[in-house]
């Protein structure tokens, strides 16, 4: 069966002005996204990374329509065809909604501290006029059971919880309206490792259920590998490198790519790193460089990569590189990658009264 | 397969004849007062900082890392929190033992200290750089203060600290203010101006946490090349378990005021002992292990609300009955200790059984 596509985002373009003076005249623009274009899968997950302030918020919230789009289209999958949801007005837009929700990464400010949380997750569904007030409880304690919370909690507040069950609340707001897509804008990063995870393997475990696709926006090299089919990879506004996620963390075809992937700090002590350091900092987004946006701390940089930016081109199967050098250079892949955890001595096995053995998994 | 033996691994470091200790710290409980009730932000930890080495402090948020680190600088927040018991043994200079502990956190010797002996990166570099003063200001003040040098003086030596980690133009960007430059940027003034000191100790406390990867790598590189021209020891805080891996020799993993366990860095990553620790290394994705993650069941406890015995017994998945009691120490190995019940001869005796 071939895959589907549910969401195709074509030349998308963000410029945020820069007002100066009393007059607040515009006298400049901030490239934050800058000609941008992939394809979300139905049911899988594609992942975002790069470093910070390299557009990744402003291309999640373009395609939700929180910000309006510069420049390109994001065409969405309505009706079994894919409609450009740019042009739509605030009714249309709500037909959209239904089917494309968006979590944040902060489960402390993302939800109304004012508000119970039933009426958290039950205000999709009051908005959009789902069913009677009952039907709607019954919907809140079916979500609150999916994303593993007690539904007996409903009557409290935000403040009462942790911050990853804060994220797990944020979730099941998500999927009160049975979306086909959800825009996950760094849902784990505030989390501490443990519970992370937890919703890492939420998320899978939804998404497996209920067919849902991700945007995955992280800046965490190892979730996004763990959690994507493929990743895109983005650096001041664009897109160098999108390819399934095996074959960019093991070979990967941009110079950037490369760097980033050295620099992951591996949780192994014996592995064996090749780090070729990147130098220098991310340049302006008001004002990038000539030609190829990553020339200035690119090891390989030749004189045309200042003259000529780069396009992203296919470079077989069904991968994307934007360097003009990409089919000749030998790149180094993530160093550290295992094919197996260490096995750590046997734990005495006490088998008096321990009653939770095995609890875990 | 690298499945490493029970006993000892030895460390990345070859050890030296005589291990010098310069920290020694013992039953150090520093506690606050808050309109919930008191908090034992950190409560009863040792352990032993020797020269030289990297020594790394993992745990998740609110175990008390920083607190421990406050401590030893006397920087804790009072009358609402308090150094209620424990010594903090510092060799200085020459051989004098200094407990530090016992020092006014005000006074001469302290200051003197924190100046000219033990150095400090913040958690938060924007409230320990002043927006006001430029960051040249800052460091030269620093250099004036314990140095007793000219400002002139003080001025070419913060111009070499900013080339030293690593500033493009230091010259002109020492008078540059926080703002104007980027988080990697302000983290390479806090740590020249933690080294303006030539410090025997470097508390640094998520030194990386805020920055990108590029820059953490960079920032990584530069603290182990300043370790070894130096000659610092360096007690490094991060929840990041990469980041542990790369740098530290020893590692003391921390749960909710306590040390559960300590090791080498490869007794900590090849022979996790503690339920916590292997629960943590359980819960980190690994590149190119696609298996899916076991994370542990359940959230840190409240502070003010800790469980009875045992503090991890409600997540731990082999909790038997002897875990209502508080686990001492047990030292599985010559390098390792943990403090969990699993360790005790009894366990160990019905495990042989
Ligand atoms: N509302 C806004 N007004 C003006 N500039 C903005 C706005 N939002 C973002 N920017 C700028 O656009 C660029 C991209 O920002 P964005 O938040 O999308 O980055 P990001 O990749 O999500 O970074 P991070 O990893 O830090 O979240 C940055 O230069 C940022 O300063
Ligand atoms: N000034 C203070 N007043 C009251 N409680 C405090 C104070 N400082 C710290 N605590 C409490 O002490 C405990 C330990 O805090 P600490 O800052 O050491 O955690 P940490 O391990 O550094 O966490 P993180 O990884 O989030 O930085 C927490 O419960 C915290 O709320
Ligand atoms: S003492 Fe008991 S509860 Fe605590 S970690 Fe060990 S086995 Fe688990
Ligand atoms: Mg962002
Ligand atoms: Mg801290």
């Amino acid at each position: 069966m071939p895959s589907e596509t549910v969401l195709q985002v074509d030349g998308l373009k963000k410029y945020f002005p820069i007002r100066k003076g009393i007059l607040k005249r515009t006298v400049g623009w901030i490239r934050a996204v800058d000609d941008v274009s992939f394809a979300v899968t139905e049911g899988q997950t594609l992942g975002l990374v790069g470093e910070s302030g390299c557009g990744k918020t402003t291309t999640g919230r373009c395609i939700v329509r929180l910000y309006e789009p510069t420049a390109g289209s994001i065409r969405f999958r309505l009706d079994d065809q894919l409609e450009d949801i740019v042009p739509f007005n605030h009714a249309e837009m709500k037909r959209v909604r239904q089917k494309m929700q968006i979590i944040f990464q902060d489960p402390f400010s993302s939800l109304d501290p004012r508000m119970t949380v039933h009426d958290i997750v039950a205000e999709p569904l009051r908005i959009n006029r789902i069913g009677t007030r009952a039907q709607q409880s019954d919907r809140v304690a079916e979500l609150l059971d999916l994303v593993g919370l007690n539904a007996a909690q409903m009557s409290r507040y935000p403040h009462e919880f942790s911050g990853g069950q804060r994220q797990r609340i944020g979730i099941a707001r998500a999927l009160a309206l049975n979306p086909e897509v959800i825009v996950c804008d760094e849902p784990v990063s505030a989390l501490d490792v443990s519970v992370q995870a937890q919703v890492l393997n939420l998320l899978m475990e939804l998404q497996e259920r209920l067919k849902l696709a991700y945007l995955f926006i992280a800046h965490d090299l190892s979730v996004v590998e763990y959690i994507s089919k493929r990743v895109v990879v983005m650096y001041l506004g664009k897109i160098v490198e999108i390819a399934d996620a095996q074959d960019l963390y093991q070979s990967p075809r941009h110079p950037y790519t490369e760097a980033l992937l050295g620099a992951i700090p591996i949780p192994d002590p014996l592995a064996k790193r090749t780090r070729k350091p990147l130098t220098g900092t991310v340049p302006s987004a008001a004002n990038p460089p000539s030609g190829c946006n990553f020339r200035t701390r690119c090891s390989y940089a030749q004189e045309l990569c200042a003259r000529e930016d780069p396009p992203l081109t296919q470079v077989g199967g069904d991968r994307s590189v934007a360097c003009h050098f990409a089919d000749e250079l030998e790149l180094t892949g993530f160093a550290g990658g295992r094919s197996s955890l260490p096995v750590p001595a046997a734990l005495p096995n006490v088998n008096g009264d321990s009653a939770r053995e095995g609890a875990s998994s | 397969m690298t499945a490493a033996s029970g006993r000892s691994v030895s460390t990345t470091r070859p050890m030296t004849e005589q291990r010098e200790t310069l920290l020694r710290v013992r039953d150090l409980k520093t506690h606050f007062r808050t309109e919930q009730g008191a908090i034992r932000a950190v409560d009863g930890i040792d352990f032993d900082i020797e020269r030289g080495e990297t020594f790394g402090i993992v745990g998740e948020s609110g175990c008390g890392k920083s607190v421990t680190a406050y401590s030893i600088m006397q920087l804790i927040e009072r009358p609402k929190g308090e150094l209620v018991s424990g010594s903090i043994e510092y060799l200085g200079e020459g051989g004098r033992r200094i407990d530090i502990a016992a020092l006014d956190p005000n006074g001469a010797d302290m200051r003197n200290l924190r100046g000219n002996e033990i150095g400090m990166i913040f958690q938060e570099p924007m409230t320990s750089l002043n927006p006001i003063y430029s960051i040249g200001n800052q460091i030269i003040e620093a250099i004036v203060l314990h140095q007793r040098v000219s400002k002139i003086e003080a001025r070419k030596r913060a111009i070499e600290l900013l080339d030293r980690v690593g500033l493009s133009d230091p010259a002109s960007q020492i008078d540059d203010y926080p703002h104007q430059l980027s988080g990697g940027m302000r983290q390479r003034v806090m740590i020249a101006m933690a080294l303006s000191c030539n410090p025997r100790l470097l508390i640094a406390d998520e030194p990386t946490t805020a920055l990108d990867v590029t820059v953490e790598a960079q920032i990584l590189d530069l603290m182990r090349d300043l370790q070894a021209e130096f000659e610092m020891s360096i007690m490094l805080i991060t929840h990041n378990l990469g980041v542990i891996a790369e740098m530290c020799d020893r590692v003391m993993v921390m749960y909710l005021g306590k040390v559960i366990e300590e090791g080498s860095v490869t007794d900590i990553f090849y022979n996790p002992r503690h339920p916590y620790t292997r629960g943590l290394l359980a819960s980190i994705p690994h590149i190119g292990l696609s298996a899916r993650l076991t994370p542990i069941e359940g959230a840190v406890p409240m502070m003010q609300d800790l469980p009875p015995g045992c503090h991890f017994a409600p997540r731990c998945p082999h909790a038997m009955a002897m875990c209502e009691d508080d686990p001492p120490m047990f030292y599985p190995s010559e390098s390792q200790r943990a403090s969990c019940w699993l360790y005790s001869d009894e366990a160990t005796k019905q495990h042989a059984q």
